[in-house]
């Protein structure tokens, strides 16, 4: 097969979606299809500043970057005066300003879609927020190349998935692919045929987590500078707003009586949120921070760690969650519609309700007290990563995918003569 | 309709093939699989199943499901199972979808069930969502014997809310106009209009009750740890004796 990946932003840039399109590009070559991307030269996509080069080949992948329109802050206030008047309206005319704001604004990349979509069996569309998924899809339809989107929706956040024009792209493509069944049962709910609706998820190379394995655990915590002794709960991944950083502070806060020695280790890239963040809880006693770390200082932190804590409310998948269970340590989420989907609350890590302290609290203070039943749900969270979320499992469902949309493109052809 | 089937020679494979021969279809059964069939039934995985971009991509598994054939279901339009455990079995274990999975008995409902799927008027398979799978969190009690309370946790976690409210002051707010050329000497004018209330009433009233919140906070927090370390204290095994 021949597939092009239309993707806002590709690594190096770091994020979830860059890192599930890159896998599964990587994974795909690897069985023999012909692979292109198609994104922006941006590492950041709150300016969607041109910063990469125009044409790169990774890992057997050939990356196309297009120049985008810089996001500056007249930009955004479009956007945002766009998406306050759509929600109180649910008016179209809202539509375009949300179209402008959201970016990628990208003609070169628009041109390069209408003259060479042709040229591949099938345009995969990634990250149905942005732009570049309405006019991928509309060059799509207009050349009759069959489309497939990955929305990537949270639930909690309609404008990834709410937008008229998104629930057009989505019914008018040819398949959809979920992250989670919770996401499936979401899109369902919007009118969209149960046929075209899959779900793959994300996945990851286990054999990139060996090295953390070997490492011992005692050695890790010296690595990190962190006491030998005590329970360790890490927070690991971007400290933006909504990843739920504050509630894992209070909720450490709240336990510092009962587990003096207990640590909270946050690591991920710093925001001014985070920032923020810092300077109202000074105070606070056994806090270890982190900026963005090499992979191998992850795989430290994820071995040093007792549990993991992501108390996200904007996850569409929430790919931590693998990574803690792939080096056997259970971990805590948000209840939230796509998290609920994943972790099986008790058996493989535990679910607080979302944007509540305390509950977080008692599940840390639960894990803490039963060393064995953490034990037992990181032992099973290997399993279960093993038997279904590793990259070839995923990119099998995906090729699988693939090939349903072209034979019954194929059919619908027969039928129709 | 061309039809071919493929999997190892057997009896099941025999009894398929009559079936669709029977009502006028064009059969093959050797590898290797040809590319120009409308349809393809597959009683075992193959390779070609990879490549296949046209027609329809039946995996056929009424007659058991093993390992290696599971794992090629990713690749079929639909599966075919004998029965609701089969559909269990491939769902659960293979994490195929149960939407694509259907249980067929006879052949008459085969072709009915490939008929539509060919025209793509098949609904999906009906499923019936299972009960939630009981769970240790779900079986055990809610809180371990050792483990602080639930209601003490959440006493705490509301402590530490109150203390990140207890300064109730608007320190950073400034007197500011967006008037263009005047908007200084309007932010000016409404500064010195207010000062005579602010500085000797409410700023003062204010700072106390932000004193008074912190030292709550503080004696609270006090409490807290001493009822803490009561929880956390063992019972004495050296029990008084009642006095005889």
């Amino acid at each position: 097969m021949r597939l092009l990946h239309v993707t806002p932003r590709y690594p190096p840039a770091i994020g979830g979606a860059e890192r599930y399109i890159a896998d599964l590009s990587e994974e795909l070559v690897s069985r023999g299809h012909q692979v292109d991307v198609f994104t922006t030269r941006a590492l950041d996509f709150h300016s969607w500043k041109t910063e990469l080069p125009s044409f790169e080949q990774r890992s057997g992948v050939d990356v196309h970057r297009f120049r985008s329109m810089r996001r500056r802050k007249w930009v955004w206030a479009v956007l945002h005066f766009g998406l306050r008047h759509y929600w109180r309206t649910r008016s179209p005319y809202y539509e375009p300003l949300v179209l402008f704001g959201g970016g990628p604004i990208s003609p070169a990349l628009f041109y390069a879609l209408l003259t060479r979509a042709r040229n591949y069996d099938l345009v995969h569309l990634n990250c149905l927020v942005y732009s570049h998924v309405t006019y991928g899809y509309w060059v799509g339809k207009h050349l009759g190349v069959p489309t497939v989107i990955t929305p990537l929706a949270h639930a909690e956040q309609e404008v990834t998935y709410n937008l008229r024009y998104q629930r057009r792209a989505m019914a008018g493509s040819d398949h959809v692919i979920a992250m989670t069944e919770g996401e499936r049962d979401l899109l369902l709910n919007l009118g969209l045929d149960p046929w075209r609706v899959t779900v793959a998820g994300t996945g990851l190379r286990p054999e990139q987590y060996e090295n953390g394995l070997e490492l011992d655990k005692s050695r890790a915590r010296r690595r990190l500078g962190l006491p030998a002794g005590g329970f360790v709960v890490l927070f690991l991944g971007r400290k933006s707003d909504y990843k739920g950083l504050d509630l894992a502070l209070d909720a450490h806060a709240a336990l510092q009586t009962l587990h003096p020695d207990m640590r909270l280790l946050a690591v991920g890239p710093e925001t001014e949120y985070s920032q923020a963040l810092w300077s109202r809880y000074q105070d606070l006693d056994g806090i270890h921070v982190l900026d963005a770390v090499s992979h191998e200082m992850k795989l430290a932190a994820l071995q040093a760690c007792d549990c993991l804590v992501l108390p996200s409310v904007g996850e569409s998948f929430g790919i931590v969650f693998l990574e803690a269970w792939i080096m056997s340590k259970p971990v805590i989420g948000a209840r939230t519609l796509s998290v609920a989907s994943l972790i099986q609350d008790g058996y493989d890590g535990l679910l607080a309700k979302p944007g509540d302290a305390a509950d977080l609290a008692a599940c840390i203070a639960r894990l803490a007290g039963d060393p064995e039943l953490a034990h037992r749900m990181g032992a099973r969270g290997r399993e279960k990563v093993l038997k279904r979320y590793t990259v070839p499992h995923i990119a099998e469902r995906v090729e699988g995918i693939c090939l349903r949309v072209l034979r019954r493109r194929s059919r619908e052809e027969t039928n129709s003569q | 309709m061309k039809v071919h089937l493929s999997g190892p020679k057997s009896t099941a494979l025999l009894a398929t093939a009559d079936l669709f021969r029977l009502r006028g279809d064009q059969v093959s059964e050797s590898d290797p699989v040809p590319l120009d069939a409308d349809l393809y039934l597959f009683l075992a995985g193959h390779e070609a199943m990879k490549q296949l971009t046209h027609g329809l991509v039946v995996l056929d598994l009424r007659h058991g499901i093993d390992q290696d054939s599971a794992k090629w279901a990713p690749y079929s339009d639909l599966c075919v199972v004998g029965d609701s455990t089969g559909r269990a079995l491939l769902a659960e274990s293979h994490g195929c979808e149960p939407d694509r999975i259907f249980v067929v008995s006879g052949g008459g409902a085969l072709l009915n069930l490939v008929d539509q799927a060919y025209s793509n008027l098949l609904p999906p398979a009906q499923v019936e969502k299972g009960h939630e799978p009981m769970t240790e969190a779900n079986s055990a009690p809610a809180v371990s014997p050792g483990a602080p309370s639930q209601r003490f946790i959440t006493l705490a976690a509301r402590l530490e809310a109150a203390d990140r409210q207890a300064d109730v002051m608007l320190r950073d707010y400034q007197v500011r106009s967006r008037l263009p050329l005047f908007g200084p000497l309007v932010a000016w004018i409404r500064r010195n209009l207010t000062s005579h209330l602010r500085e000797p009433y409410l700023d003062p009233t204010l700072e106390r009750q932000v004193a008074l919140n912190h030292e709550l906070i503080a004696i609270l927090r006090e409490m807290m740890r001493l009822e803490a370390g009561q929880e956390a204290r063992p019972e004495s095994p050296y029990k008084e004796q009642p006095h005889e």
